[in-house]
């Protein structure tokens, strides 16, 4: 792999409102999307990563720098001497730290995993929304997700009526 | 996939499809799907679309109503009518039931929508069933409802003396016609392409057209409907008819006194007819010792058997080129990827998935009276891994008690939510 062979190669990421990253080739591949583009021979240059904004794709270079395994410091090497279990705890306090945002910034973090597909990433911002909504009625999801009961009343009450047992 | 449209939107009802997609996939619980669904407008539309979730264990239905989500550890409750006798699992999100003054209904567990069938009460009246369940009189054993797709959508009900009462399942309002399968020994009935299939004590398999032009017009009020005789496709099995000449009183009595008996089920799999056994060991002394120190919790008459599960076998139906007494029952070691879930009301095989474990045997034992109070077991239920042959518990040890009400431990059966 080019990882391999080149050490510590880089690569260039552009967000659309023009901010550049510079960040290494193996934490750009925690992206399958990035990880094509390379393999494919399309990121000569610089990659333009469209749609999502330089705040959320620090944010998502902050998650790549952190979850690539062992490769990015010293090589295949550097798991050896740090317990895997002791990694994965420290890893998911990392995580629970990360997530801390707003919802508009959750929500574009799920977006730009979802497009990137970044699986960790994905699984981690979806569970944190899944989290949320558990267990709560609706009224507590809408407010949570901020979002505007839409419905006629009449609709809502069709709504309510066809799955009781889950509104009670 | 397409690059998210606008970073500038951020407002939830925004959520892309996929996305949304994404988050009911992991979202276990169907209560949970149910509301986020219901959420707004956009999200309704766009549930539509998305594939159903990986299979989880089925719920388990209790008498009064109660229906236990046991892998997200929650229950709910289904509001019976005020005169519900007794509640019956019947496939596809309904409910059996039959009113105090037996009259019986189709009710949909979920939206609580109910179609009385009068012409299949009157028919149970005429038989003597009892409406109460669980009552050591002639009562309703298990119901079987045909999807309203089928060609001819029905309802069957085997009663506790091995009968069958077949109806159609006509648009409220309509009348609907009446059949009588005649067969005094049957002990669990399938629908299985179009037709009733009938498993008597003795593993005897009966076929039952229901075609013919029977249930085509209805059944006049007061006129006796048909009978229809079944063909034997499956012989039974002559280890047991050495025994008895009258299989219809020792059917009673093995079912009253078991001491090592085999519970039969009969249920549809992927294309085939399967039969499952499932031996039980009556531990007579222990259940003695227990009868000494009865409480009010070992229900009506002390009857609480130490049923133990040692064994299941699986066979499935060869019926052969299609002539009479050509078939036989041949033993399976696995399911094909699939898990089947029996119990003596509802059985039901399903793709494995993440709930419902590959060439596995889920049982649950229908009389149940044995739990105390913050108890989290399940009495004689489990699950039988085909390949290994091993018995597990159906709920892992250390999960939480189950959150079940005290007032229903009684008659648990298998319920399959369908997500719309």
């Amino acid at each position: 792999m080019a990882t391999r062979e080149a050490g510590k190669k880089m690569i260039m990421l552009k967000s659309p409102d023009g901010m550049e990253f510079e960040v290494e080739e193996a934490v750009a591949m925690e992206s399958q999307t990035i990880r094509k583009m390379i393999e494919d021979d399309c990121a000569d240059t610089a990659i333009l990563i469209p749609n999502i904004n330089s705040k959320i794709l620090s944010r998502v270079i902050e998650y790549c720098n952190k979850h690539v395994p062992t490769t990015g410091a010293t090589g295949a090497a550097a798991s050896d001497t740090v317990a895997p279990a002791a990694l994965a705890e420290d890893l998911k306090i990392w995580d629970a730290e990360f997530i801390k945002v707003n919802r508009a910034t959750r929500f574009n973090l799920i977006q730009a995993a979802s497009y990137l597909n970044i699986k960790g990433l994905l699984d981690l911002t979806s569970q944190t929304t899944i989290d949320t909504i558990s267990d709560n009625s609706l009224e507590e999801i809408r407010s949570f997700l901020s979002t505007k009961n839409d419905y006629l009343p009449e609709e809502e009450q069709t709504i309510r009526r066809e799955n009781q047992w889950a509104f009670q | 996939m397409a690059p998210p449209k606008s970073q500038s939107r951020s407002g939830w009802p925004d959520l892309p499809p996929d996305l949304l997609g994404v988050v009911l996939h992991r979202l276990p619980s169907l209560a949970d799907r149910v509301r986020l669904r219901a959420v707004c407008r956009a999200w309704r539309s766009s549930a539509r679309h998305q594939p159903p979730p990986p299979v989880q264990l089925p719920w388990i239905l209790f008498g009064d109503g109660t229906l236990l989500d046991a892998a997200n550890n929650t229950a709910h409750r289904v509001r019976l009518p005020d005169d519900a006798a007794g509640c019956y699992s019947a496939g596809e999100n309904m409910l059996f039931v039959m009113h105090d003054d037996g009259r019986c209904s189709l009710m949909d567990a979920f939206s609580g929508a109910m179609t009385p069938q009068p012409e299949l009460a009157a028919l149970l009246r005429y038989y003597k069933v009892d409406p109460h369940d669980g009552k050591y009189r002639t009562g309703v054993e298990k119901v079987v409802v045909s999807a309203p797709s089928a060609a001819l959508p029905v309802i069957a009900v085997l009663t506790s003396d091995c009968r069958v009462v077949v109806s159609t399942r006509r648009p409220g309002c309509e009348v609907n016609s009446c059949l009588v399968l005649s067969e005094f020994s049957i002990i669990d009935i399938a629908l299985f392409q179009g037709k009733i299939y009938g498993l008597s004590h003795n593993e005897e398999l009966l076929g039952f057209e229901l075609g013919n032009g029977r249930l085509q017009k209805p059944t006049p009020a007061g006129a006796r409907p048909d009978v229809v005789g079944g063909v034997p496709l499956i012989e039974a099995s002559r280890a047991h008819d050495s025994h008895d000449s009258s299989r219809y009183i020792r059917y009673r009595i093995q079912k009253r006194f078991p001491d090592s008996v085999a519970r039969l089920y009969l249920v549809e799999s992927d294309g085939g007819l399967l039969m499952v056994r499932r031996w039980v060991r009556w531990d007579a002394l222990e259940s003695m010792a227990r009868r000494c120190v009865r409480s009010a919790a070992d229900g009506p008459g002390g009857y609480r058997r130490m049923e133990r599960t040692q064994r299941l076998d699986v066979f499935e139906a060869e019926l052969g080129d299609g002539r009479p007494r050509v078939g036989r029952w041949k033993k399976v070691d696995g399911l094909g990827g699939r898990a089947i879930f029996v119990c003596a009301r509802c059985s039901k095989s399903v793709p494995a998935g993440d709930g419902a474990r590959e060439d596995c045997v889920y049982f649950l034992r229908r009389q149940y009276l044995g739990r105390k109070p913050g108890d989290g077991s399940l009495g004689d239920s489990g699950v039988f891994d085909m390949r290994r042959k091993t018995i597990t518990p159906l709920l892992p040890e250390s999960s939480a008690p189950v959150p079940l009400p005290w007032d229903s431990p009684r008659f648990p059966t298998w319920f399959f939510p369908v997500e719309y």
